[in-house]
């Protein structure tokens, strides 16, 4: 297990250090640097020639790398040029707010996802069964940005019962702080329920077939026991992986859904500083969202190697 | 009774309509929307940037079957329009990453050792970025437009389809004829494209079937965001984001070009579910054997 740990390890920590190159290759290998997009088209060669100096633009990019990557490590991620301000203080707000609306959507992809996949495999076959499948098609088929538009026509604009954009943190009250956090988190849910659902229903299939739950059933076992103690907890193993594999589909979902709500997280903050030319702030702002994505993958990884004793005892004999 | 090839074992009655019902259901919609997408100018009843500003935000009516938007434009023609990009858009995007990412697996899965390695880890980087983040931050440093669209839609999927080639060229590369083929002296391109090649097509036609899918969902987000195509082209994404303003008053210019969408991808993903089970012997037999 420890070697396990140690190899995951080693190996983010690699992922970690050449996607920051990528992300900072492709932003600074491309023409058009930050010097010539904060002067805009008003720029003298001299006052260019004065900004790069100023900004260390001349040095070699290894050197330029080097900068910008140790300053990330100790959390200054330089300055916004459309605010200019410091960028963590802003990334961080956007951040929380992203991971309120990102955890609410995972928990109810995973307890709504798992049920739905449950139910579905207990009723193989039935009524249920296709009823569940077909409500997967449509939560895949429709993206999310056509489900937001769905929701806010049927419960903003007919119904008024959520307001349609915005945010309102927890103290201006409670209601009002979830009123505007439902339609969102409905919203991802429904992309990403059906991936769960079909998972969690095709591998309980397999493990309901196998001799030991045909044993506990002929030991006289309620069907209640038998699926709760003895099924689901081997059924739900690959759903773990998958559900880290949906995180980044999730990141994706919540850069177009904080798009259509108007809401002030993260995702947002990369619209708006993409469509300003903010390189620095694009820059950290997919620097942190990799990374986090990259950090919940090796969580999912160990808490799977955790769960599954093939992997927490056969690791060194491999 | 016709078989197919190689399939011994009659199949339950009641499980072969719901097999052949997917092909034909999702082949006939993905017909009757690549027809219509064809002959756009033919069945749209207007020119897609027609304005008619005496009839803005007029509801589905017998001139206006779905309605028109915020400047007259008949939303109808704009979403027929609209298929042929999307269409445009889903098929380019996955050909590029089959063009790219078949080879790309080939290579690795058949030369193993440290070509497969370097490849597979550089994949592996590529994969570690959340979708949706790493096309933007492509798209953050040029001005996008369509051609640009599909290429970095079609450059993300090259890891995925890279992955599926490469796993289903370890299994080939098994076989005796293989083995045959390197006694005979033959070269590993005839050996990777004469001999492989052939046989891995299955998985990756159902593979592509549904990419396509994928890339016109992920190129109408795109659209949807603005980094996508631009306006006044009619595109399914671009006219959903437009109309966001209007939905109150009027929310058939949302609506239609969006239900046009999940029909294509519905039927997308119809057509690919009904392949792979057509050309996975071991799915013929209903699923949970």
């Amino acid at each position: 297990m420890l070697v396990y740990v140690l190899q995951r390890l080693a190996s983010v920590t690699v992922i970690l250090i050449a996607m920051s190159i990528l992300v900072f290759a492709v932003v600074n290998l491309l023409p058009g640097n930050t010097a010539i997009i904060m002067l805009g088209s008003y720029s003298t060669p001299e006052a260019l020639a004065a900004l790069e100096a100023k900004l260390g633009l001349n040095d070699p990019l290894a050197v330029q790398y080097w900068r910008w990557a140790t300053d990330a490590l100790t959390g200054d991620l330089g300055n916004s040029l459309v605010m200019e301000r410091p960028i963590a203080p802003i990334l961080w707000d956007a951040l929380q707010r992203s991971a309120i609306l990102a955890i609410a959507a995972i928990v109810c992809v995973a307890i709504i996802g798992i049920l739905l996949g449950v139910v579905a495999a207990l009723y193989e076959g039935r009524l249920t069964d296709h009823a569940v499948s077909l409500f997967g098609y449509l939560g895949m088929a429709i993206p999310e940005f056509f489900w937001a538009i769905v929701l806010i026509i049927l419960f903003s604009s007919y119904l008024g019962w959520f307001p349609t954009v915005g945010y309102e943190p927890l103290s201006a009250g409670l209601w009002p702080f979830l009123s505007h956090l439902v339609l969102p988190v409905v919203t991802l849910t429904l992309t990403l329920i059906a991936h769960i659902s079909r998972l969690t229903r095709s591998s309980m299939l397999d493990v309901l077939q196998s001799s030991y739950i045909r044993a506990a059933r002929a030991r006289g076992l309620p069907e209640r026991v038998v699926v709760m103690n003895h099924a689901l907890r081997n059924g739900l193993l690959p759903t773990i992986t998958v559900l880290a594999q949906d995180f980044g589909w999730l990141i994706g979902g919540i850069v177009v859904i904080e798009s259509v709500f108007a809401y002030p997280g993260l995702g947002r903050l990369l619209i708006f500083s993409i469509e300003r030319h903010d390189l620095p702030f694009v820059q950290a702002i997919v620097l942190v969202v990799t990374a986090t994505f990259c950090l919940a993958n090796l969580g999912a990884d160990l808490l799977y190697a955790a769960l599954n004793p093939k992997i927490r005892y056969g690791a060194s004999s491999r | 009774m016709a078989l197919p090839l190689g399939n011994t074992v009659a199949q339950p009655a009641w499980r072969r309509p719901a097999l052949r019902g997917k092909l034909l259901v999702g082949g006939a919609l993905l017909g009757i929307i690549v027809l219509l997408a064809l002959f756009a100018p033919i069945v749209a009843p207007f020119p897609p940037e027609e304005l008619h500003v005496a009839d803005r935000f007029q509801a589905p009516n017998a001139i206006y079957l779905a309605g028109t938007d915020e400047l007259g434009r008949d939303v109808l023609s704009r979403t027929l329009y609209g298929s042929r990009l999307s269409l445009f858009l889903g098929l380019a995007a996955t050909f590029i990453a089959m063009l790219i990412g078949i080879p790309l697996g080939l290579l690795a899965g058949y030369s193993r050792g440290w070509l497969d390695e370097l490849i597979m880890r550089l994949l592996d980087v590529m994969m570690s970025f959340p979708p949706i983040i790493l096309i933007l931050l492509v798209l953050a440093v040029m001005t996008p437009n369509l051609a640009k669209t599909a290429l970095v839609v079609g450059l993300l999927y090259v890891p995925a389809v890279a992955r599926l080639a490469r796993s289903v060229t370890l299994s080939i590369a098994a076989e005796d004829f293989i083995q045959a083929a390197r006694a005979r002296g033959e070269s590993r391109l005839y050996i990777l494209f004469r001999e492989i090649m052939p046989n891995a097509w299955p998985p990756l036609v159902v593979d592509a079937s549904l990419r396509v899918s994928f890339a016109i969902l992920l190129a109408a987000v795109l659209s949807f965001l603005g980094f996508g195509v631009q306006p006044p082209q009619a595109d399914w994404g671009l006219m959903i984001s437009q109309s966001r303003s209007f939905l109150q008053i009027s929310p058939w210019i949302a609506l239609t070009p969006g239900i046009v969408m999940c029909l294509t991808v519905v039927s997308l993903s119809l057509l690919g579910d009904g392949l792979r089970e057509h050309l996975d012997p071991r799915l013929r037999h209903g699923p949970g054997l």
